[in-house]
């Protein structure tokens, strides 16, 4: 924010104390609480794991392999984010805008993978009301998918406003940065789902 | 903050990524080659150490916390930690053995209290106060089950009553108020059905209210009612699958009273023999059901023990076999 627009901030009686830029802030107390909303979800499915009186069970249904491409899909995502956010700050724009459609375009590919791996289960059926394993691994999932299909939404939005109007250095960085964080966040949760839902299963 | 930064920041990134591809490749294989000289515990160890590596160079690196203000870690680190602490403390709530001494004054007045929350709500209950009038006289059927009907219309205004009293009283004179009730209660019982009835509601009231409700009436379509239920199973030679259900948990379509219900009931192996005998016993006997009941032999802890080497075969087609 440039110093311009602080100063009018302030002359309307916005006081603030941090210096921090207020969007960015939002969106870290935003990532506490959704880590405390994965962390009750997870927390969820760990207690009835294994109770679940009918199948199929995890191990029946779990496909390892396609599991890593996605989850390899999804890192790659995150690193294609970094580079947009970079050349962006550098004012390299074409490379910006490739590499945000990049990462939205990976961000893509992670829910194609999603929707087939849901589709296939309930083939294999297990559905939500299936028993509690389906009803815990789909509402998690499930709204790790959303987050992931938001931030798609989000990146987007940005790359076609960065057409609209003038989209170039740190004053326009911040707003990306800002997805980026939200970005890399559906990221890390999905590294935690990996280990603790798929893999665990198999040891 | 990109003046911070080191002279090529892609570089960083790029060897970052190929960490992170190398590390998802090697937890892939240690569980798609089930690698032979680690122990499970090992394996679990390393892959949770492996998934905390790349979570931390994502959030240091990619979301550069590393070199960015130290608000943003703090706000991040605190949300972290309390997501961790749910993650820890929500599963051992779950898996903590029930409480050994369930009776006490405490115990019971929290029964108390939520017997009352509940009775806020559209489902309307009773204050504890009517189950031991319905408890107390099983040779009087007839007379009780006017009294119950009275009770029934009453009972939204005991209820108020009760609820004016707690806010009044303190706790510690409530609980020891239907304490004594309790007490006032069992003698009058005890000829007939002969078990620990504080520890059976006790039991119930920990366990099973939030589903089955405080009178065991159930939610229709969702969670089948308990009261004028259970002594149609049990009539119909059901005492061991009723135990069985509670020890080993039901799931699949089955039918009360006309409705169909088609959900979970977990599995209560984590109860002892005792307070599973005695929430049996309960079942059979709270909300009036006493009355309903051919003859019932009292479930002992003994029987319990039994149940839990036992193979319960298929509950569903038991129950089908029952209902029939
Ligand atoms: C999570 C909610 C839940 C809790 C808690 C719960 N139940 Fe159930 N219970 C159910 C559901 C749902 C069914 C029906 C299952 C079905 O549809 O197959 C059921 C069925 C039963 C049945 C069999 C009824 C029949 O007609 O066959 C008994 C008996 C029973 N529960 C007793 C208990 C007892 C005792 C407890 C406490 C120790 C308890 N339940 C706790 C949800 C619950």
């Amino acid at each position: 924010m440039s110093s311009a627009t602080v100063a009018a901030a302030q002359a309307q009686g916005d006081h603030r104390s941090t210096n921090l830029p207020d969007i960015k802030l939002l969106m870290w107390l935003f990532l506490a609480s959704d880590c405390m909303m994965f962390g009750a979800l997870i927390a969820t499915y760990m207690i009835y794991r294994e109770r679940s009186l009918v199948g199929p069970f995890p191990v029946d249904v779990f496909d390892i392999p396609l599991t890593t491409v996605s989850t390899f899909v999804l890192l790659m995502s995150s690193f294609l984010m970094v580079l947009a956010l970079h050349y962006l700050r550098v004012n390299d724009i074409p490379k910006f805008r490739l590499w945000t459609f990049g990462t939205a375009f990976f961000g893509s590919i992670f829910l194609g993978f999603q929707i087939y791996e849901f589709r296939h289960f309930v083939d294999l059926g297990l559905t939500v009301h299936q028993n509690l394993f389906g009803t815990t691994f789909f509402i998690l999932t499930g709204t790790h998918g959303v987050h992931v299909a938001l931030g798609v939404l989000m990146l987007l939005g940005f790359l076609i406003s960065s057409y609209l109007r003038p989209t170039t250095g740190e004053s326009s960085a911040v707003y990306l940065d800002v997805i980026a964080l939200y970005w890399h966040f559906v990221d890390i949760v999905w590294i935690v789902i990996f280990t603790v839902i798929y893999l665990i299963e198999f040891v | 903050m990109s003046q911070k930064k080191k002279s090529n920041p892609v570089a960083t990134y790029v060897i970052t990524a190929i960490i992170l591809a190398i590390i998802t490749y090697i937890e892939f294989a240690i569980i798609e080659y089930e690698i032979a000289w680690l122990s499970s515990a090992a394996i679990l160890f390393w892959l949770i150490a492996l998934s905390v590596v790349k979570f931390i160079m994502v959030v240091a690196i990619f979301m550069h916390l590393k070199d960015d203000e130290l608000t943003y870690t703090g706000f991040f680190s605190s949300g972290m930690l309390l997501a961790l602490g749910t993650f820890i403390v929500l599963p051992i709530l779950f898996t903590v053995a029930s409480i050994p001494d369930p009776i006490g004054p405490e115990v019971r007045a929290q029964a108390a209290e939520q017997t009352q929350e509940a009775g806020n709500g559209d489902l309307s209950t009773p204050p504890p106060a009517d189950r031991s009038t319905q408890i107390e006289a099983p040779g009087a059927a007839p007379a009780d089950a006017t009294v119950r009907d009275a009770d029934s219309t009453g009972g939204q205004e005991t209820g108020e009553e009760a609820q004016a009293q707690a806010g009044e009283a303190p706790a510690d004179e409530d609980a020891q108020a239907v304490a004594d009730e309790g007490e006032e209660a069992e003698p009058a019982a005890a000829g007939a059905i002969d078990f620990d009835r504080e520890q059976g509601e006790a039991v119930y009231a920990a366990n099973c209210v939030s589903c089955h409700q405080g009178e065991g009436q159930g939610l229709p379509g969702v969670f089948p009612p308990l009261a004028g239920h259970i002594p149609d199973l049990i009539n119909a030679g059901g005492r061991d699958y009723v135990i069985d259900v509670v020890l080993y948990g039901l799931q699949g379509p089955i039918e009360v009273d006309g409705q169909t219900y088609n959900g979970v009931m977990p599995a209560w192996q984590q109860l002892s023999d005792d307070d599973i005998a005695a929430v049996v016993n309960h079942m059979a006997t709270a909300w009036g059901n006493e009355e309903q009941l051919d003859e019932f032999a009292v479930v002992t802890e003994e029987d319990v023990a039994q149940h839990r080497d036992q193979d319960p075969g298929d509950l569903l087609e038991r129950r089908a076999a029952l209902a029939q």
